[in-house]
């Protein structure tokens, strides 16, 4: 019994990443119906910008860190003005191709600044380990399961309770209607790609704070799992996204514990194309996209 | 063109509302409006009939900037729009557009559709462009049936109601202009009715002015001062109300394209033709 709530314990954390990218991910999509590959990029690009600040730069791990997180909101308000502004609009192809194209950019800018070995990252938190009715967890996965829930719930509530939730909630209805209603659809847009980019970069740091490196594949790596999470909750709902994405690291994690780790990967697909079969919409997928 | 002044009040400004001229609507290589000039004049309902697919409803969506447009003249209250994006006609010109099949968004609470109209009107106050918008008090005077419904999502909602949603949303937004798009869609005759009746009761108590685009060009006429006959994207024919409910055009138009061969358009009726 302990170990197998140890190994749920232990899908929750790992499961957080996948949330931590998925929900941002799955919110782009929403409000703009682009396939965001390179969100995942951001996710790997918040650590390096910590290392950049914190160490190379020495100006201190707590700066670093807040720096790192929220790198994202200005990255994403960039993308979205060089890339998806202009692309996201037109075609949907087009932009998921452009987003592939950013993702190998940042990937390989990345290589060319700190080579492709993993780079050590300073850990927010000391690494102690926690026992607790036969539960092992350490304070890093503490922060980041925490930041998960935190960050999830408090997204939930802006698209639910705020006035700009409720507008990206119109705009990803109908685009058109929004415009009528006077939403301010392009500042709808730009806000929902920075509020996922700083999510995503958020994750990245505060994963790479219990795995201690980081690589520029850091993000590339976990691409699959972000679409598959995305999928099977049904692309556009954010608290789906969550669920599956806790559910995805659950299933991930005991298929290591009782099948073997070489069939992690195989689980997660398994049970994407066998929701797709009965449920084609995903899990959460439903006419209205978000909320 | 003589303007026609709606008999029932005077308007506080001299000139039209909305006044649009050439307008130019494609959707790549096919033209949906071709030179069409409609003027709304203050205080007053105007109409624009004709078969489905003659490009009204095209001509409503770019008055707001939904659709690429070009236009020789496009004002409102005298003030050129055409540079303008979609944010600015709503909130700054009031150029509110009721669209076709119910403009509510399903996944909203009635609540949460008004307060958006709401937001608009206390921008409109706050920045001087009306005295004073209407409030949810008065929006559900006007529309009982939403005060019970006010926690129930958009897609519980009677097709009726939604359209009553609809029209409260844009009414709260303090409009200069509504611009309603085919109302009567999809809704039982006796709502209609309703809608209309609520439409005039608006037109007349707020001094609202509308542009009505309607199928059903019997019904349109009963409520209109003044009407268009939209043809293939062209206006074809225009007058008062009464004027035109006796053209020849307007049954072409209303039985459709069919009708229109068999029976070709008389090119003068001693009105206004284009």
């Amino acid at each position: 019994m302990t170990v197998f709530a140890q190994v749920v314990l232990n899908g929750l954390v790992l499961g957080s990443e996948y949330v931590l990218v998925a929900i941002g991910f799955t919110l782009i999509f929403g409000v703009m119906g682009v396939m965001n590959v390179a969100q995942a990029d951001f996710y790997a690009l918040g650590p390096f910008v910590m290392i950049w600040i914190s160490v190379n730069a020495g100006l201190g791990l707590a700066f670093g860190a807040i720096v790192g997180m929220l790198s994202g909101l200005l990255l994403g308000v960039l993308y979205y003005w060089l890339v998806l502004k202009r692309l996201g609009e037109k075609d949907f192809l087009a932009a998921f191709i452009a987003s592939v194209g950013v993702s190998y950019f940042i990937e390989n800018l990345l290589t060319s600044i700190v080579g492709s070995q993993g780079s050590p990252v300073p850990g927010l938190l000391p690494d102690t380990f926690h026992t607790w009715v036969g539960l092992i967890i350490s304070d890093p996965q503490l922060l980041l399961l925490g930041c998960t829930i935190v960050i999830t719930v408090a997204l939930l509530m802006c698209l639910s309770r705020t006035s700009f939730g409720r507008d990206v909630r119109a705009v990803a209805e109908s685009r058109f209607l929004a415009a009528a209603s006077g939403v301010n659809v392009k500042l709808v847009m730009v806000g929902s790609v920075a509020i996922a980019s700083a999510i995503a970069t958020i994750g990245g740091v505060v994963v790479s704070s219990t795995t201690l490196t980081v690589n520029p594949f850091s993000g590339g790596d976990i691409v699959l799992q972000m679409f598959v999470v995305a999928i099977v909750a049904g692309m556009g709902s954010v608290g789906g996204a969550a669920v599956a994405g806790f559910g995805l690291g659950i299933i991930e994690s005991m298929t290591v514990q009782y099948w073997g780790s070489s069939w992690e990967m195989v689980s997660g697909l398994l049970v994407m194309v066998v929701v797709l079969m009965i449920r084609p919409q995903g899990l959460f997928g439903k006419k209205v996209r978000i909320g | 063109m003589e303007a026609k002044t709606p008999d029932s009040e005077e308007p506080s400004v001299a000139g039209p509302v909305l006044r649009a001229q050439g307008v130019d609507v494609a959707y790549g290589p096919i033209r949906a409006v071709q030179e069409a000039s409609v003027t709304v004049e203050e205080g007053s309902v105007t109409a624009l009939v004709g078969a489905n697919g003659a490009g009204k409803s095209s001509l409503l969506k770019a008055l707001v900037g939904l659709v690429p447009m070009r236009a020789k003249e496009l004002s409102v209250r005298g003030a050129d729009v055409r540079r303008l994006g979609t944010l600015a006609r709503v909130r700054d010109l009031g150029l509110v557009l009721v669209p076709e099949g119910r403009g509510v968004f399903t996944g909203m609470t009635v609540d949460e559709g008004l307060e958006m109209g709401r937001r608009i009107g206390r921008y409109r106050e706050k920045s001087g462009h009306v005295e004073a918008a209407l409030d949810l008090e008065a929006v559900f005077e006007l529309f009982p049936n939403l005060r019970d419904r006010r926690r129930l999502l958009g897609q519980q909602l009677s097709g009726g109601e939604q359209q009553m949603l609809a029209v409260a949303k844009a009414l709260l937004m303090a409009p200069s202009i509504l611009l309603v798009d085919e109302p009567s869609v999809g809704l039982a005759p006796k709502i209609v009715r309703g809608i209309f009746e609520t439409l005039d009761a608006v037109m007349h108590q707020y001094k609202v002015s509308i542009l009505l685009v309607e199928q059903d060009s019997k019904l349109a006429l009963e409520v209109a001062d003044y009407a268009y006959v939209i043809e293939h994207g062209r206006v074809v024919a225009e007058g008062t109300a009464e004027q035109v409910k006796e053209l020849p055009q307007l049954r072409a138009a209303y039985l459709g394209v069919a009708a229109a061969v068999a029976a070709p358009v008389p090119t003068n009726n001693g009105m206004a033709q284009r």
